[in-house]
């Protein structure tokens, strides 16, 4: 098994972010976890880095509800880029959104694993991040 | 008899004789002759085979004829007539019942003409006898459906029209009359008639009218007229092309019905439906919200939970207790905020107010300080026709408030947002109108994202959601008028119409 080395958050809500930091460090789930409060700061951060394989993550753990970009429109922005990029990323949507428009909506991007209901336990999570 | 006697005319007057007796064996009709003196009579062998009986069956007599074939009722009035036909010479022309062998009467018309001598006395009557029967059964029946139909249009409310292209004539049943409260019979012209609907309704039959009239065409409409009485009556109008011979039109019939229960049942339960629809999806995005909203927060305080015990620092368990505390405000916030929301949807009209609106330009610049300080937002406060508004407090600020980060999350990112903020009145209601320089965000976007529920603007809580589907019930609530236009890279434009 592979660890995995790079992780991005992209959520808005310090709480959670706080919380989910503090379980991936105290598992040592990934060597270097980033954290972007919103769609567009990750976006440009993977534009600035597209053929650095070792800046790249492997694994986007996504929210929905978030300011100035939100998870829709970061994963439109991705599926652009993508081409570009030789790394294989898996991106998991994390959301409280119980809405099936919202669940369909995510099965709609290729580019989305998996759709996952907030709370996550710390089993679940270190699932995510070994099997990548 | 000699064919070429009856196929050339002087032929026919040399045997004037053989023709009349050939004329009366061929004709349709029965022949009598009436000897007056005697009372005695002859009746052609046709007039026996008309009435069922062989040739002299019965004994041809004018007393016969008075009581063996006439109808009893009719013995009265045909022996007057008779009478006065012989002595005051009134013409002798009646319809009358006579009896068949089989014993059912048949209708006939009988006519004659008496010959008087010199002294002016009655000799004798000759007069023939045409069955009628077919032809009064047929009038009989005519006379029954009519009735049948008169009776069928005033129970179902159904008006019969037909309308003559050339000569420009109406013709009405009497349930048409009844139904548009005129006096039955009156002589009705077209533009009066459609001078008895609404506008509206009379907007729609002249061009339902010209199109049927060019496309030769049925039409079928449902309109609202207005009776003689200012009685308002749902009605439905029908009517299709006729065509002559030549196919050519000619003009249109049609019915007019009185529907206006069934209308009123069709509008009440259509308001209905919307309204348990509107109602279940607002139930179903109440349902997504609060489990949106109070997850997150159960969520999070498991994960606190959760963290508290892998923490091993005393610094970051107090942290986490201060999480713990900003979890639980917030819970109690979004528990507020469901109640705001209960509250918009069992009152349909959120208190209204008049409202400085330059005042609360500045307080949406006051609450967004830290934003529009970050993108170097411009707001620009235009021309302010209107200053006061009357509308609900909590409603203009959260559609300013969401106006104000839309224009800072569209914006473009080659300049800094600038926002135009004018009021204006038109048609006596204030419009707002909000411009920015975005990126022109287009009206579908608009909709799934302005309003929709459970978005966060701004860097704030998870509960921000709340207040955006508060808003789409304040929008709706309101009755206020959103109109978006947005020009790809220049920019969109709000307008609120109050």
């Amino acid at each position: 098994m592979n660890k995995i080395n790079t992780a991005y958050i992209i959520d808005d809500s310090h709480i959670y972010v706080f919380g989910l930091s503090k379980i991936i460090e105290t598992y040592k789930l990934c060597n270097n976890l980033m954290v972007f409060e919103d769609g567009e700061k990750a976006i440009r951060h993977i534009s600035d880095n597209l053929h650095d394989n070792t800046v790249l993550p492997e694994i986007i753990l996504l929210d929905i509800n978030m300011p100035i970009m939100n998870g829709w429109d970061f994963l439109n922005e991705f599926a652009k880029l993508k081409s570009n990029i030789s790394k294989n990323i898996t991106i998991y949507m994390i959301s409280s959104s119980i809405d099936p428009e919202d669940l369909e909506r995510a099965k709609s991007y290729k580019e989305v694993s998996e759709y996952i209901i907030k709370p996550i336990s710390i089993s679940r999570l270190k699932e995510l991040l070994s099997a990548a | 008899m000699e064919t070429s006697n009856y196929m050339n005319t002087s032929g026919l007057l040399e045997n004037a004789s053989e023709t009349l007796s050939l004329l009366v064996e061929g004709i349709n009709a029965g022949v009598w002759e009436w000897n007056i003196q005697t009372g005695q009579e002859w009746w052609s062998k046709r007039f026996y085979e008309l009435l069922g009986y062989d040739d002299q069956e019965i004994e041809a007599t004018n007393e016969n004829f008075l009581t063996v074939l006439l109808h009893p009722d009719e013995r009265h009035r045909i022996s007057q007539a008779q009478n006065n036909h012989i002595y005051h010479h009134q013409p002798y022309k009646h319809k009358i019942r006579l009896k068949h062998k089989s014993g059912s009467y048949r209708w006939f018309e009988t006519t004659g003409q008496a010959k008087f001598d010199k002294a002016g006395n009655p000799v004798y009557m000759v007069g023939t006898a045409i069955n009628i029967d077919q032809q009064v059964r047929n009038l009989e029946e005519l006379e029954r459906s009519r009735q049948l139909l008169e009776e069928t249009q005033t129970l179902a409310r159904v008006g019969g029209w037909e309308y003559n292209l050339a000569r420009h004539e109406l013709n009405w049943s009497s349930t048409m009359y009844d139904i548009f409260g005129l006096p039955n019979g009156q002589d009705v012209e077209v533009e009066e008639v459609i001078a008895h609907f609404t506008p509206d309704s009379q907007r729609t039959i002249r061009e339902k009218f010209t199109s049927a009239y060019d496309g030769k065409t049925p039409f079928d409409l449902e309109l609202q007229l207005i009776t003689r009485q200012q009685k308002k009556v749902w009605v439905r109008v029908a009517g299709k092309p006729l065509n002559d011979v030549q196919g050519q039109m000619t003009g249109f019939r049609g019915t007019v019905q009185d529907i206006h229960a069934q209308k009123l049942r069709e509008i009440q339960f259509t308001d209905s439906l919307h309204t348990i629809s509107r109602q279940n999806n607002r139930l179903l995005d109440f349902a997504f919200i609060v489990s949106h909203n109070l997850r997150s927060h159960a969520g999070n305080l498991e994960m606190m939970l959760e963290v508290m015990k892998i923490s091993n620092s005393e610094d970051e368990k107090n942290r986490i207790l201060t999480f713990i505390e900003h979890i639980s405000a917030e819970l109690n916030q979004t528990i507020n905020q469901l109640n705001e929301v209960i509250y918009v949807q069992q009152d349909i009209n959120p208190e209204q107010q008049p409202i400085d609106f330059p005042e609360y330009i500045q307080l949406t610049k006051e609450a967004l300080n830290d934003e529009i300080q970050e993108h170097q937002v411009q707001i620009v406060e235009d021309n302010l026709e209107c200053t006061t508004i009357t509308t609900n407090p909590s409603f203009l600020q959260s559609i300013l408030l969401s106006l104000v980060l839309n224009a800072i999350r569209y914006r473009h990112p080659e300049r800094s947002p600038v926002i135009r903020i004018s009021t204006s009145l038109t048609n006596n209601r204030p419009v707002l109108t909000v411009t920015d320089n975005g990126v022109g965000m287009d009206q579908s976007k608009f909709e799934t994202d302005l309003f929709t529920r459970y978005e966060t603007f701004g860097a704030s809580t998870e509960a921000k959601g709340i207040s955006q589907y508060l808003t789409k019930s304040q929008v709706e609530a309101l009755g206020v008028a959103i109109d978006v236009r947005a020009i790809p890279d220049s920019g969109s434009t709000y307008q609120i119409t109050f």
